[in-house]
């Protein structure tokens, strides 16, 4: 698990303001006044008994993991014309893992869900590929499986340390990436 | 110490004990209908919910529950009585497990509750899938 001390913003690179008009604060400064842990630990605070205080951040975790495999499915469906229904079947199902991934951070910290990313979840194939995609190798049917798997691994371990709506949300991406990997990308 | 350790978690389990009593009698329908071919796949899952029918039970007992007796008639979907009706028949039984699973994953407290209902949801929503793809049908993102 990630330590609680981990600010999400400061580990997931994006700038800090301008994001949904949440903050006013720029990350720096937010950093600098050492409000990051008391904010990070309030938040813990309100969650149920018995949740990890690192929830947040593994669920942070878990959504680029669902829009990576998202994308890497999709640039595999343009190298595998008889597997690309399949490819964009499990494209989709990570799509929406992130959605709902995404609902259940705004659930648990009673922000609103942050509208910069999630239209970057919405708004069809490609887009985490934009740029240079020419020089990037087309991934296998194999890696896609793999990515799967290991997204599988993470959401069951993640579900396992949770409890109520999120260990059953996470539970059930769990299942469905590994029924992805095996079943549907056999 | 018991696995399940409250009242939801006893409550979570009966209900995924009923779904997976009604899925050891809906895989005698499907076994009526369904390819010859798909038999060892039938057996695979008949086998799987036996043993997790047997092992839910023991929980219960151990947590001091009563397993509720199998309510028969519980099958509502539409009689298979033919072998396309009957892998979807299929499907849909798996996918009422692994739902009762994933309920069951939100509602106990203990660590090895956990991993069975984690252990059930993926071994359902797997076998769900089978089917799915056995007809060609798409399938939902979650279970």
């Amino acid at each position: 698990m990630v330590p609680v001390s981990t600010i999400p913003e400061a580990r997931d690179g994006r700038p800090a303001p301008g994001r949904g008009g949440r903050t006013t604060v720029s990350r720096r400064s937010f950093l600098a006044l050492g409000l990051g842990v008391p904010l990070l630990l309030g938040v813990a605070a309100c969650t149920p008994p018995g949740r990890p205080r690192a929830d947040i951040d593994a669920l942070r975790a878990l959504v680029e993991a669902a829009v990576a495999d998202a994308a890497l499915a999709d640039l595999a469906a343009s190298g595998d014309t008889a597997r690309s229904a399949d490819l964009g079947a499990v494209s989709a199902h990570r799509f929406e893992h992130a959605a709902a991934l995404r609902d259940e951070i705004s659930r648990l910290t009673g922000a609103p869900t942050d509208a910069e990313t999630s239209a970057s979840t919405t708004s069809g194939t490609g887009g985490a590929t934009t740029g240079g995609t020419a020089d990037i190798r087309i991934p296998s049917l194999t890696d896609v499986r793999a990515a799967l798997a290991a997204s599988a691994g993470k959401a069951r371990e993640a579900a396992l340390d949770s409890n109520g709506a999120t260990a059953a949300l996470l539970g059930g991406i769990a299942a469905s990436c590994g029924a992805d990997a095996e079943v549907v990308l056999a | 110490m018991t696995m399940l350790d409250n009242d939801a978690a006893t409550r979570s389990f009966s209900a995924a004990l009923a779904a997976e009593d009604a899925a050891v009698y809906g895989y005698g329908l499907v076994q009526a209908y369904a390819n010859e071919s798909r038999r060892a796949t039938i057996d695979e899952a008949l086998t799987a919910h036996r043993e997790r029918r047997t092992r839910i039970a023991a929980a219960l007992e151990e947590a001091g529950v009563a397993p509720r007796p199998a309510v028969q008639g519980y099958v509502t979907r539409e009689s298979p009585d033919a072998p396309d009706k009957a892998a979807r028949f299929a499907t849909g039984l798996e996918a009422d497990c692994a739902s009762a699973w994933r309920t069951a994953l939100g509602e106990v407290s203990t660590r090895e509750a956990r991993e069975f209902a984690m252990d059930a949801l993926d071994a359902c929503w797997r076998m769900r899938q089978r089917w799915a793809t056995l007809v060609g049908d798409a399938s939902p993102a979650l279970p």
